[in-house]
């Protein structure tokens, strides 16, 4: 009974469509979200910000409201612990079923390990309905100079930011040497988080950016570039810098959070995130004064995309994929943007988008950074691993 | 009937432990290799993490131990030695990362204390103070020593309830010795050997611990658990690799420690054979004014700090916007605790009641049955036989107290690789079998002084008038021996509680307990919310205890006889 009302429904279908291609496409999804319906997915994502747990809290809640798929979020510290648990069911044996992992929130070097794993679900997420909004003109289909091959969805783009108070910084310094300036200037109140905290590792590539000889060999795999000396001029700008810390470099904040709460108490002038609406989000909450603000260098600041992905040993990789079209879809996209919610920029083209969206997006508050601020691509994905080591054997004794 | 009880509680055992020394013995194959010690050697944080991890635990374990025997020492025995005993299960129960978030709140540079002295000397930023993560340690220390106090003070509570010091104190007195040189001659020679054992888990857990570490340790290195902790999540296999050998580098470093500790502990008590019995005169000039005075004092010396760091947690809890140098929240408001996820605090709540009961169940079937010898009413005509059971029986028994000794994180991850292989992992049977691996330790401990002591002459007299085994135990054995079955059941609840690798790793990040929430969030999130947690995980065990407590004194009230 059921399949032959799904047949007439597809006939209707082949009728109004009239094309076999887009006939092909939805009737494929319809049968995904037919078969999502009733799943559970687990989405394994950084459990540290109240906002964005929040955020995934109710996303979860439309989802089982619009597709009856429940949504649980899985609140983890590190990306690698996920990256590295796949692996190891996938090395028990659980090559296309019964992995933890139905969904998870990953890009750089994660992507990498579990692209070149061949740990990924393939060919889905530039199929999922959705994909057709998303603005193509930002890098949406590379991460960290690694192409996403259809193996991972957009869900929002990052920009690196400083923040500071701006009541006791009138003139934030807008380049590398500017910092280095400033830090001489305000000895102990200066730091970044500890790599490979994630936070601190774009710090580095940040600087790195500024001043690496020749920009270009950031886009190369470390491993075919001389790393040690193109990387050089990052160590002696670092070796002058730490001095001039907050415990004179020989500790660090282990979590922007804490730098956050740093500032907020007056023990650090600066702050940093990877959201660009993160102080104004910190603000409204109540966690940094009201006259905290953010900007960036002159030259720009790194910036780049995070994707959600699916294990090829997910159970439910239908209802990972609806939900995945969901995170994408224009009324998630701009809960997501709102600043008193979480902030985090959308990856969708506005342009494409009715009306009643557009307003909602191109909305800015108090202690946001600036929309014109220029941006920097990512390092390649190798760079990481390289740089945190290089730093930890430097700086990590 | 007995042996067959006797079969199914070592299997039980066996079960319980099997996972971890599985992995254990890879570990030591793994251990083998030379280059993999090569690899780790060359690792740039190696030695000086060495050095700070040996550094950090020794003196941590022995200052709890000093600070512990101090406590004896002066408050032993009389009323303030009660107070503080019924004091003592408010103290063990804050859980570590709960009491390591709490005291952070107090001393860093934009702390409780800064802020207080900050009020008087107008001063407008956070001075900067080296507090937590300093390079030495010292923090850590601090922090692990007033911790591990509090545990040894409870075992020493638990070794003092005999009756026999308290009547050789009387004795010594009464030859003209001093309070203090009585106490330091005749208890603490007998304490010390005795807490051989708890001083082992105590300086394994320092070696050992990783979210107070995270909290409170310093970074640049970090402390070897730490470092291996983040080379066993890393997605690197190199890394991995270098994880294990760290792992079993604190399994030797715990072995050569108890080889030294016996050596050491052999030639002092061989030194000490014959004491010379000279009364120490200036000891006795201390006047007992001021033996009353510290006695009334100390108690309160122990708990008040306590209470302090409580009320700022609750205090973090409802403050908003609350920066430096303000000494108390511009504003107070409930809506943290309104919006608080309450869900992990069930999730908890499901997972350590039942793993409680089967604990407790397992351990007295283990301590009955498991662990009684053989009469032998027939000649032994195969004396090897024999050996076997017995040596087999050692074996379990040496098993019981091994998670309680080794990291726990190769342990935790041994557990994870067994239970993916059958299928047990994010599954929470697999969890609550997971937690019964650190639990059963201590239900046992707990239990096997009293157990040991019980009278079974009681239990006969039940059976020569008529009752039936079980109605023995039911009845009578298990019924006098309720206080330290209830007592061994806080304890292992609280231990349930506190597990945050084992849930983790076997529940796959699926079980949001409110310990692993506690240190998700102390990687981000904001002050109150953390308070929030670490509240949440202080006051599950603590109204377990105090559950207990009420029990227990009302159940004494209908049966005085019982002690």
């Amino acid at each position: 009974m059921k399949l032959k009302l799904k047949i007439k429904k597809s006939l209707l279908f082949i009728i109004f469509t009239n094309t076999f291609c887009a006939l092909a496409i939805a009737q494929s999804w319809e049968s995904i979200t037919e078969k999502a319906r009733g799943q559970t997915v687990y989405f394994n994502a950084w459990g540290g910000g109240e906002a964005i747990n929040d955020y995934i809290k109710w996303a979860g809640e439309q989802t089982e409201k619009k597709f009856g798929i429940k949504v649980i979020h899985v609140k983890i510290t590190d990306s690698a612990e996920v990256v590295k648990r796949i692996k190891s069911e996938y090395s028990a044996g659980r090559k296309e079923q019964g992995g933890s992992v139905d969904l998870i929130w990953v890009n750089g070097e994660n992507f990498r390990t579990l692209k070149h794993g061949h740990l990924l679900y393939q060919d889905w997420s530039e199929k999922l309905p959705n994909w057709q909004l998303v603005d193509l003109n930002k890098p949406v289909r590379e991460d960290f100079s690694e192409s996403t091959d259809g193996l991972e969805a957009p869900w929002g783009t990052a920009q690196f930011a400083f923040i500071v108070d701006s009541t006791k910084v009138k003139n934030p310094p807008d380049s590398a040497l500017a910092l280095l300036e400033f830090a001489k200037n305000n000895k102990g109140r200066i730091s970044y988080p500890q790599p490979p905290n994630f936070h601190g590792t774009t710090f580095l590539k940040q600087i790195l950016a500024e001043v690496v000889s020749d920009k270009n060999l950031l886009k190369k795999n470390v491993k075919t570039i001389n790393f040690p000396q193109i990387s050089k001029p990052l160590w002696d700008y670092l070796d002058k810098l730490h001095p001039f810390l907050w415990r004179a470099g020989k500790a660090f904040p282990t979590s922007i959070a804490q730098m956050h709460q740093q500032l907020a108490d007056g023990e650090l002038l600066m702050s940093m995130t990877f959201n660009p609406n993160e102080g104004a989000n910190l603000i409204i909450n109540k966690q940094l004064p009201e006259t905290a603000n953010s900007f960036g260098f002159k030259n720009g600041t790194i910036s780049n995309i995070h994707f959600v992905a699916i294990p090829i040993n997910s159970n439910f990789k239908e209802a990972a994929q609806v939900f995945a079209n969901f995170l994408l879809s224009p009324i998630a996209q701009a809960q997501k943007a709102d600043i008193s919610l979480w902030g985090d920029p959308t990856v969708l083209d506005i342009n494409k988008l009715p009306a009643e969206y557009k307003a909602k997006f191109s909305k800015t508050a108090k202690g946001a950074l600036a929309y014109n601020t220029l941006t920097i691509p990512e390092p390649h994905a190798s760079w990481a691993p390289a740089l945190e080591e290089e730093w930890v054997s430097r700086y990590g004794k | 009937m007995n042996n067959f009880l006797s079969t199914l509680s070592k299997i039980a055992i066996l079960l319980v432990f099997s996972p971890i020394i599985s992995g254990l013995f890879l570990l030591i194959i793994n251990g083998l290799n030379i280059n993999n010690w090569h690899n780790l050697l060359s690792e740039t944080q190696f030695l000086q993490s060495l050095g700070l991890t040996l550094f950090t635990a020794i003196t941590s374990s022995f200052l709890s131990l000093i600070f512990a025997l101090t406590f004896v020492l002066l408050v032993f025995p009389g009323r303030a030695w009660q107070k503080l005993q019924n004091k003592l299960p408010w103290l063990i129960s804050v859980p570590h990362i709960a009491f390591a978030v709490s005291l952070a709140f107090l001393i860093t540079p934009s702390g409780f204390l800064a802020r207080c002295i900050a009020f008087f000397f107008n001063w407008q930023s956070p001075p900067q103070w080296v507090t937590a993560q300093d390079a030495y340690g010292i923090t850590l220390i601090i922090a692990l020593s007033i911790k591990e106090c509090f545990f040894l003070l409870w075992v020493c509570a638990g070794l003092l309830s005999e009756n026999v010091f308290a009547k050789q104190l009387i004795i010594a007195k009464s030859f003209g010795y001093s309070h203090i040189q009585s106490v330091f001659q005749i208890i603490i020679p007998q304490l010390i050997t005795k807490l051989s054992l708890p001083m082992l888990a105590v300086f394994a857990y320092s070696l050992s611990v990783v979210d107070m570490a995270m909290v409170l340790g310093p970074t640049t290195p970090p402390t070897l658990a730490v470092l291996g902790w983040q080379k066993f999540i890393s997605a690197d296999p190199t890394n991995n690799r270098k994880a294990e050998f760290i792992a079993l580098l604190l399994i030797l470093i715990l072995l050569a420690t108890i080889v030294i500790a016996k050596i050491a502990l052999k030639k002092i008590s061989s030194q000490n054979k014959t004491p010379s019995g000279h009364r120490l005169v200036g000891f006795s000039n201390l006047s007992s004014k001021l033996i009353i005075f510290i006695q009334n004092l100390f108690p309160k010396f122990i708990l008040y700090p306590s209470l302090v760091l409580i009320s700022l947690l609750t205090l973090w809890s409802i403050s908003q916007s609350w920066f430096f140098p303000n000494v108390f929240p511009q504003s107070i408001t409930l809506q943290h605790w309104l919006k608080a996820d309450y869900m992990p605090l069930f999730t908890t709540l499901i997972i350590a009641l039942p793993s409680t009961i089967i604990a407790i169940i397992i351990s007295l079937f283990w301590l009955e049955f498991g662990l009684r010898k053989k009469h032998n009413i027939k000649p032994n005509l195969e004396p090897n036989k024999i050996n076997i059971s017995t040596s087999f029986q050692k074996i379990l028994k040496g098993l019981v107290i091994l998670p309680l000794l080794l990291p726990a994180l190769p342990s935790a991850a041994s557990q994870l690789e067994m239970f993916i292989k059958i299928n047990l992992d994010n599954n929470y049977w697999g969890v609550v079998w997971a937690h019964l691996a650190w639990m059963l330790p201590y239900t046992i401990i707990v239990l096997n002084g009293a157990y040991q002591k019980f009278d079974t002459r009681y239990q006969l007299i039940a059976q020569s008038l008529g009752k039936n085994v079980f109605i023995s135990y039911l009845r009578i054995k298990w019924q006098i021996l309720i206080k330290p079955i209830l007592l061994a059941m806080s304890v292992g609840f609280s231990v349930s509680v506190s597990q945050y690798l084992p849930t983790l790793f076997v529940g796959g990040g699926r079980f949001a307990t409110v310990t692993t929430e506690a240190v998700a969030l102390s990687s981000g999130g904001n002050r109150a919310n953390l308070a929030i947690t670490s509240l949440l995980q202080t006051i599950l065990p603590l109204s377990f205890f105090i559950g207990v407590l009420i029990f227990s004194q009302i159940y004494q009230q209908k049966r005085s006889g019982l002690k």
